[in-house]
């Protein structure tokens, strides 16, 4: 937490920010990515959220109280961007997030950004499937083995909910992978 | 063929039916730990850059020459507000004095009294006197007036 407190500092102060931001960003923006892209499923709408994350992660670190870890904070915003593109982007097409979020699944097959068998498309289509919380829960879980505690922090959810989730996706995954 | 009944000789593992799904999702982890997702090559080293470009940093930069001579020239052009400023008060209060003086210097008392609301009923004339010019004293013992508190020329 001392180191935290200290990189805090680095962030805030003017003559520290530039180095410290800088290391923030080669830190995270892998995982944070990945986090998104599987929200956005599209390289490109991925790729505009995580831009859009880490600015607002610069311009709001001064109101960072640091009751958290500075990567859940982050992990928040970069949820709420990818959330909040993907509204907008069904919003364009008159669809549901969830019918947003199948139809750039079906594409997978031709996705230059998609190198998966026939078996992974089917996952990923299974996963499409689920409705939107279900899905952000699975992929936390199942991919980023994140634990309850720190996805409760997050998403805003308590542990019994989540888990419940998690346990009704997974459910339904083996389901339809089993059709 | 009868003999050999029509029972498969092959025997699976105990409980292998019921943990096949989460074994086959298990696979499908381990063989694609990114789950098919991709990314441009050197993706990750330009976003870096892009975003670092989007932040705006405060300045806080080395003087420059130019800066530097920019900074003198508010400061003189201030400078000389201020001196201009001052000038033109002083002017003004030294026109303001003058004004005045030609004003008591030209007007009698009763000019100067019909210009303002003061009221010589209402008023204590007679302990005001110095407030009357000499024009006035010299006008009013012209007329035979002589208010008796104006000891203006007792000496003479």
């Amino acid at each position: 937490m001392e180191s935290q407190n200290q990189f805090l500092k680095a962030l805030t102060s003017k003559e520290t920010q530039e180095v410290a931001f800088k290391k923030l960003v080669v830190d995270y923006k892998e995982r944070l990515y990945w986090h998104i892209r599987k929200i956005l499923i599209d390289h490109d709408d991925a790729d505009d959220a995580l831009q859009n994350t880490f600015v607002k992660v610069y311009e709001n670190i001064g109101k960072f109280k640091g009751n958290s870890s500075i990567y859940t904070w982050m992990y928040k915003i970069a949820t709420n961007e990818a959330l909040n593109l993907l509204g907008k982007k069904s919003k364009q097409l008159g669809i549901s997030n969830e019918e947003w979020v199948e139809k750039k699944t079906d594409l997978l097959e031709s996705d230059v950004y998609f190198d998966g068998d026939a078996m992974l498309i089917k996952l990923q289509k299974a996963i499409a499937s689920l409705p939107e919380k279900q899905r952000i829960v699975f992929n936390m879980r199942y991919y980023e083995e994140m634990k309850y505690e720190k996805m409760s922090e997050i998403l805003g959810t308590s542990v019994g909910a989540l888990k419940a989730s998690y346990h009704h996706a997974m459910t339904k995954i083996k389901n339809i992978i089993n059709e | 063929m009868s003999k050999f009944p029509n029972k498969s000789p092959f025997k699976v593992p105990k409980g292998y039916f019921e943990d096949f799904d989460s074994r086959l999702i298990q696979k499908i982890k381990n063989t694609s730990e990114k789950n098919g997702f991709i990314v441009p090559n050197g993706y990750f080293q330009r976003v870096e850059k892009d975003i670092l470009n989007k932040v705006k940093y405060p300045n806080h930069h080395t003087a420059t020459l130019g800066s530097a001579l920019w900074k003198i020239a508010s400061i003189i052009v201030l400078m000389f507000l201020f001196y201009y400023n001052e000038q033109s008060m002083v002017n003004q209060n030294e026109f303001a004095e003058f004004y005045i003086e030609d004003y008591l210097t030209f007007n009698t008392t009763y000019e100067i009294a019909d210009h303002s609301d003061y009221s010589f009923e209402n008023s204590n004339f007679s302990n005001s006197y110095e407030s009357v010019s000499i024009d006035d004293t010299i006008e009013l013992r012209l007329y035979g007036e002589s208010p008796t508190n104006l000891n203006l020329f007792d000496d003479e």
